[in-house]
């Protein structure tokens, strides 16, 4: 009997009423083809986009759209649901994710995006992977060099590619996963571990009684947000492709610009402001956005995000205070500006620059040790569970320092029974252990990553701050890394391949990656002839 | 006398624990005071040093001690009060050392003085003093000698002296002494042979580094610095001052020995060899530095391997010893050092640090953690020195690594050092922390730092937390606030029902 027949022979879990198919039944293809095809659509918007604007990367753009459908497809129809245990599920979730980042290089690839004079092909290609992994992990950090001005009327990229290199973040902020499951009425009950394998943060909010509807609810929350920002921009000054193309970056808190200097290229307070606003929107939970429409205050009876703005608020105040005493970037009005602009731009993980080019104001890197030791934390901790951020999680911080009051707690009592509590309700012991494990393997791959970073060549600042970056999808880093520089200047090629992986590692927090590896193996062991006992 | 009666010595607790342990320390750092002024008049023909002051600072200390130890308790002894009598006797041992410092008239003022107290009694080895050799023979001697007695409230602290205080703490590996090589028996006998082995490993260090070409009187302070592993050094280059391999080599050996679970040092001395090599802690010790001398060395900026050894050793052992200057070297290099210094010795050692053992712990516990992810209903008990690891003492492990982290998070945030770059004040909060005493500046590694007002408090804090695991001073600042009495089981008893 062949692999395949043996395949086919494996008891089929039945997840509704679709009729008995012939299909193979793998979790994995089934979910990651449907996550190609998802993309293609936004693929095939770009290149349209270049072709009326007069790009010449229409048809590396096209083609990739092709390739996405063609490849999504015959995975998708090819396949049926099989193994949805948990590990399964989180395999197929980070197998969708390496795939799709890693094709999603495909255009940049063909249309030469990041070709330099005596660049090594493969770096080149190592630059489009880098780049699309930033893009859809909603990291922010670029190698893009040859990004336009304001103005910049003969761009050496094409308005296609650049829209597509927004895109990518939009798809990934709320995860393209999540977009499949509001399309696949298959997956009954284990819609949600797949949605919770996906979102950031210990815990996933059900927001209507069937996942696939609770999906649903998030992404339209989504695109309600990234259009009301989208507008809010173009009020604000900026045009309409612009506003659009900063709006999907800011609402997946990405961060990748069209511009040279990001935000900082406008120069305008107004567009400053409303980026301000909705970065802090994109890195709030978005089931908290969508109870907003019933209850207006519902934001502030929940505890993570009070946690969150007294952090932003807080970070915001110290940076200014210390910009301020340091006299770094001038009077108070500017250290506010830059202060808080960039302690949002880093607490909610999306990394934004205000920099008007190198060595002005918000170009923190030329800033005193103490702002920049804030912004560190910040983008250690990152936003809260269940938004577009990234890093720690604001919640899971909280029940780290719960859990350290309340050491202190049993050491003065040791039978004490002390449930940790957070804003009244009490976490349970699963979610702390949850926690606990979660900081710890972080802790490891931020050791381990700089580890790897250093020895491949980068210098320890830049290196500290761009493997916490990585892991956190935020963006800029230190030192050579900063908000108006590339990594192509700060990393060695080898090393900026490690911090992809990292995005990766850190967007599908951890424990999916570990597993993307293991179950197709067990998968596989399951069907492969062995020889029984007796 | 009281009688042990549970309410007689819950009454009885707060009141009288905390003298005797206070006039220990005082008895302490009033014999390091006389001992220097010793060595001042020896070394000082002239006769109108700081001498004097150290000795009245001395007789005044052993007075007040002899006056609080007679306040004896004779009652159970909770863990939490245990932890408060630590700190007790630490604060008796600083309170005479910064006297005798602030009597000596050599620091500009009383918060300098408090900074190299604090970095004496927490054998850091951070100082304000560019230039030590120009200090007075006698606030030389003081500076070592502070570490050296510390050091040895450490060991006894950890090892039994207190066994009540590092319940859940983890200041010393319970199991490889629990059985056969159970290093004592009782309480005296531990005292003795915890001293044994200590003044052992100084006097070999003391002679070693005389006969290795030092003076004397730098062979007993290098010495008592080494086998504290404190680090302060008697000139501005250190080590590195002597210029000789032999000084390097021994002042490593020392600093590995002193970074070493004293328990494990005493049975590996008495030939046991195989069963001391099953310590997981000791195999993991030994490794990183086989590891990071590799590493340091092959990409060390010119270093040779007895540097790289050095290096490392200084900065795992928390010592804070420099010889040659790895800060020109490249990131990886700063990154193992850093992550080293971060790590710390091995438990019950003088070293400071997050310790090894929780390190191995916590590694084991990733490792069990992602196995639970393919196999879910996998029950797995983590092993250390072939026995199973207790999952309560698990749990506090992880938990003092939430402690651990949130204090360094702070520190970092709050040290707002002047002069340093983001590295610089990471390695500072970390060296801190760790008792380290040595900070990245650029690239140069130094000893010195001079900090404003506000933020050497705080780094004299972080010292402070890190020596003492964090824990007992939290306790003894929560006990004394009475912040936590609504927390207590009685009344969360009562509310349930």
């Amino acid at each position: 009997m062949s692999v395949i027949e043996r395949l086919r022979e494996r008891p089929r879990v039945h997840t509704g009423f679709a009729a008995p198919s012939r299909r193979v039944p793998s979790t994995v293809a089934h979910i990651s083809g449907l996550a190609l095809a998802v993309v293609s659509p936004g693929l095939a918007l770009s290149g349209v986009i270049e072709i009326i604007t007069g790009g010449d990367g229409a048809w590396p753009l096209m083609i990739s759209a092709a390739l996405f459908a063609t490849v999504g497809s015959i995975a998708w129809f090819g396949t049926r649901l099989g193994d949805v245990s948990a590990r399964v599920v989180f395999a197929s979730v980070a197998w969708s994710w390496l795939l799709v980042s890693v094709l999603g290089a495909l255009p940049f690839v063909f249309a030469r995006t990041f070709q330099q004079e005596g660049l090594n092909r493969w770096v080149e290609v190592g630059d489009a992977i880098f780049e699309s992994v930033s893009g859809y992990t909603c990291t922010g950090s670029t190698v893009l060099t040859k990004l336009p001005d304001v103005g910049d009327s003969n761009p050496e990229i094409g308005r296609g590619v650049l829209f597509y290199r927004q895109l990518t973040q939009w798809y990934g902020g709320m995860g393209f996963v999540q977009l499949v499951i509001t399309v696949l009425p298959t997956l009954g009950t284990k819609a949600m571990g797949f949605m919770g394998a996906e979102a950031p943060g210990p815990t996933t909010d059900r927001l209507a009684p069937r996942a696939a509807d609770t999906a649903k609810i998030l992404w339209i929350v989504y695109a309600g947000v990234s259009l009301i920002t989208a507008l809010g921009y173009w009020i604000a000054g900026m045009s309409l492709f612009d506003g659009v193309n900063h709006a999907f970056s800011t609402a997946a808190t990405g961060g990748f610009s069209t511009y040279n200097d990001s935000i900082g290229e406008f120069d305008s307070v107004a567009i400053e402001v409303v980026a301000i606003f909705a970065m802090v929107v994109g890195g709030s939970n978005f089931a908290l956005h969508w109870l907003a429409l019933r209850d207006p205050v519902v934001h502030f009876r929940d505890h993570e995000f009070r946690c969150y703005i007294l952090m932003l608020i807080g970070a915001s105040t110290a940076i200014t205070l210390m910009l301020v005493a340091g006299d770094e970037v001038g009077g108070f009005g500017e250290s506010l500006r830059a202060g808080v602009f960039n302690a949002v731009s880093l607490g909610t993980s999306t990394g934004f620059g205000n920099a008007q080019g190198a060595g002005s104001t918000g170009d923190f890197v030329l800033w005193a040790a103490s702002p920049l030791v804030i912004l560190l934390i910040l983008m250690s901790v990152g936003g809260m569970s269940g938004s577009t951020a990234g890093g720690v999680k604001v919640i899971r911080v909280r029940v780290l320092l719960g859990l350290g009051q309340r050491l202190v707690f049993r050491a003065r009592s040791p039978r004490a029974v002390l449930p940790l509590k957070l804003g009244g309700d009490v976490v349970t012991e699963r979610v702390i252990n949850h926690v606990s494990v979660f900081i710890m393997a972080y802790l490891a791959l931020v050791v381990g990553g700089l580890f790897a970073v250093t020895a491949l060549g980068g210098e320890l600042e830049e290196s500290i701050s761009a493997v916490i970056g990585s892991l956190g999808n935020m963006g800029p880093a230190f030192g050579d890394g900063g908000p108006t520089a590339t990594f192509q200047d700060a990393f060695p090629a080898p090393a900026r391949l490690v911090l992809a992986a990292l995005m990766l590692i850190g967007r599908l927090e951890i424990f999916a990656v570990l597993l993307m590896f293991a179950a197709p193996y067990r998968s596989l062991a399951a069907v492969v002839p062995r020889r029984r006992v007796g | 006398m009281v009688t042990a009666t549970r309410p007689a010595t819950q009454r009885a607790k707060t009141a009288s624990t905390l003298p005797l342990p206070f006039g220990i320390g005082l008895l302490l750092g009033g014999s390091v005071a006389i001992f220097s002024a010793g060595v001042g008049f020896i070394m000082d023909s002239t006769g109108s040093g700081p001498q004097w002051g150290s000795l009245a600072v001395g007789v005044f200390a052993i007075a007040l001690g002899l006056v609080f130890t007679r306040f004896r308790y004779r009652g159970r002894i909770l863990p939490a009060v245990a932890m408060s009598m630590l700190v007790a006797s630490w604060l008796g041992l600083s309170i005479a050392g910064l006297l005798a410092f602030i009597v000596s008239g050599e620091f500009a003022g009383a918060g300098d003085a408090l900074f190299e107290t604090v970095s004496a009694t927490t054998t850091t080895g951070f100082t304000t003093v560019s230039d030590p050799q120009l200090l007075p023979p006698t606030v030389r001697m003081l500076r070592v000698g502070l570490q050296w007695v510390t050091g040895l409230g450490v060991l006894a602290a950890g090892m039994g002296l207190l066994p009540a205080a590092v319940s859940g703490v983890e200041l010393a590996p319970r199991r490889p002494l629990e059985r056969s090589k159970r290093i004592v028996t009782s309480l005296g006998s531990a005292m003795r042979n915890i001293v044994a082995l200590y003044l052992l490993l100084t006097t070999s260090l003391i002679v070693g580094y005389w006969i290795a070409g030092m003076s004397l009187f730098d062979a007993i302070s290098y010495g008592f610095s080494t086998a504290s592993t404190g680090g302060m050094a008697n000139h501005a280059n250190s080590i590195g001052h002597f210029d000789s391999a032999w000084i390097e080599y021994l002042a490593t050996a020392g600093m590995i020995a002193a970074g070493g679970n004293l328990v494990v040092v005493w049975w590996a001395f008495r030939g046991a060899i195989s069963p001391v090599w099953k310590s997981t802690e000791l195999r993991l010790y030994l490794s990183l530095i086989a590891l990071g001398t590799a590493i340091v060395w092959i990409r060390g900026a010119g270093l040779s391997i007895g540097d790289a050894a050095f290096a490392t050793s200084s900065m795992l052992s928390t010592t804070g010893f420099r010889a040659a200057n790895w800060g020109a070297s490249n990131g990886l290099v700063h990154a193992v050092l850093l992550v080293g210094a971060g790590i710390g010795a091995m438990s019950g050692s003088v070293g400071s640090g997050f310790r090894l053992a929780r390190v191995a712990r916590i590694a084991l516990e990733v490792r069990r953690s992602l196995r639970a992810l393919l196999h879910p209903y996998r029950v797995e008990v983590i092993r250390m020195d072939g026995y199973a690891v207790d999952e309560d003492s698990l749990r506090e492990t992880y938990g003092y690594l939430w402690i651990h982290l949130i204090t360094l998070t702070a520190l970092v945030a709050f040290v707002n050092a002047g002069g340093f770059d983001v590295i610089g004040t990471l390695s500072l909060s970390l060296s801190v922390l760790s008792n380290v005493g040595i900070a990245l500046n650029g690239d140069r590694i130094d000893n010195v730092v001079l900090l404003g007002g506000w933020s050497q408090l705080v780094a004299a804090a972080g010292m402070v937390l890190g020596r003492m695991s964090i824990y007992p001073v939290l306790i003894t600042a929560s006990g004394f606030v009475r912040w936590l009495a609504r927390f207590q089981p009685r009344r969360a008893a009562g509310s349930a029902r």
